[in-house]
């Protein structure tokens, strides 16, 4: 009987995983710059959702929990990343997969990480800042605060105009 | 192009697919890991049991009570945290008066343990401090204090930033973010907040004071207004 409960957990998890896994990796990886670390993180954070699944499966919204703490997880790195390059006076290394609009990665590796997270959230996965909101931890005021100071430091590093669209 | 376009575009351009297969075998490694740390908690159980019949067979029964008592979970007592085996723990106080136009100091004393990989604990895994104000069932009034960005948000919208000036006010309360004092190290935070009380509180109310942790885990203990301390020259 128990072995059957805790299959059946994990067959739920599993389902979970399967959506949700990919989409995560791609923002933890425009936080991070770092697709391998990106996954790496990532896979963390669904074992920590493993572990209490029990509880997180039942919330509204499980997605929005594992995504919370996956970009902490990648902020915190990155910031202990960004100290040691302090130190070491090391350039940020850049391992994005595919084509990219290099001017707006580098860009976007300007930005504090907390706004990055905003960003990555906002236009790549296409969330609602109210999602963002909770996603983040925040208040809709501050997610919001958020996007609007990368759009201005965006639109200053690319040398174009920022319009508000929240 | 605008720059949202633009962003957008950027984004879209930038991400890659996954295929299934190294999908599933992501997921193959969650699964073995979640299992491997079930196994560890498991063995450290059994450990502990074993521990405790050897204690029981050679140290007699008061050293077995104090064995017992090691991960269990104590009611809380005023001014006493919760004790559980791992996770965010709280504690806290609440002094001052509730008539309007008095001052009430919430304090909030949270402990995180180490609790090793992937995070290795202590007061920065602390994600929010909350208090509700709770009077017959009903929400009064509400602060929460994100540890990471200083800012502390009273009624669910008055928003200050800790150390400055600035003040918020809810129905029942007024807070400055000068009166706003948050001490940190090693494992533990604690948070105290001195407000001025707007709007008379009822006497019947209760303070949920909890944190939560960067892990979505939490604790909570509740807590009536102290007792003022009798004092005076006899």
């Amino acid at each position: 009987m128990w072995h059957r409960l805790v299959d059946d957990a994990e067959q739920e998890f599993s389902r979970f995983f399967r959506e949700q896994f990919a989409s995560v990796v791609q923002t933890t990886t425009f936080i991070l710059h770092d697709q391998d670390r990106a996954r790496d993180i990532t896979q963390d954070a669904f074992i920590e959702l493993l572990t209490r699944w029990k509880r997180i499966s039942t919330y509204d919204r499980p997605e929005a929990w594992v995504r919370r703490v996956a970009i902490r997880m990648a902020v915190r790195t990155l910031r202990r990343d960004q100290l040691r390059r302090r130190l070491e006076r090391d350039v940020e290394p850049i391992r994005m997969p595919g084509p990219v609009d290099i001017d707006l990665v580098r860009a976007v590796a300007q930005l504090p990480p907390s706004l990055r997270a905003a960003v990555a959230l906002f236009y790549f996965e296409d969330r609602p800042v109210v999602e963002v909101a909770d996603i983040l931890g925040c208040s809709e005021v501050t997610a919001r605060g958020h996007l609007h100071r990368a759009r201005i430091r965006l639109a200053t590093l690319l040398g174009e105009e920022a319009v508000d669209v929240t | 192009m605008s720059l949202d376009q633009r962003v957008r575009d950027g984004f879209a351009r930038s991400s890659f697919p996954m295929d299934s297969d190294e999908i599933e075998d992501l997921l193959g490694g969650v699964l073995a890991g979640a299992r491997r740390r079930r196994r560890n908690r498991r063995a450290v159980q059994i450990t502990l049991a074993a521990l405790l019949v050897v204690v029981a067979a050679f140290l007699g029964p008061k050293a077995l009570e104090a064995l017992e008592s090691v991960g269990e979970t104590r009611p809380a007592v005023p001014g006493e945290p919760h004790v559980e085996s791992r996770g965010p723990r709280v504690a806290g106080q609440v002094t001052g008066a509730l008539v309007a136009g008095s001052r009430l100091t919430i304090r909030v004393d949270a402990t995180m343990p180490s609790v090793g990989f992937p995070a290795p604990g202590g007061w920065q895994a602390f994600h929010l401090v909350e208090v509700a104000i709770v009077s017959g069932n009903r929400d009064l009034d509400h602060l929460r204090f994100d540890i990471e960005d200083k800012k502390l948000t009273i009624g669910g919208q008055s928003t200050v930033i800790v150390g400055t000036g600035a003040v918020a006010t809810s129905t029942h309360l007024r807070v400055s973010g000068a009166e706003v004092v948050v001490t940190t190290g090693g494992a533990n935070l604690s948070f105290e907040v001195r407000a001025q009380v707007v709007e008379t509180i009822p006497q019947d109310v209760q303070f949920e004071l909890s944190v939560v942790d960067d892990f979505g885990a939490s604790d909570e203990v509740t807590r009536r207004l102290a007792e003022p301390e009798s004092g005076g020259i006899t």
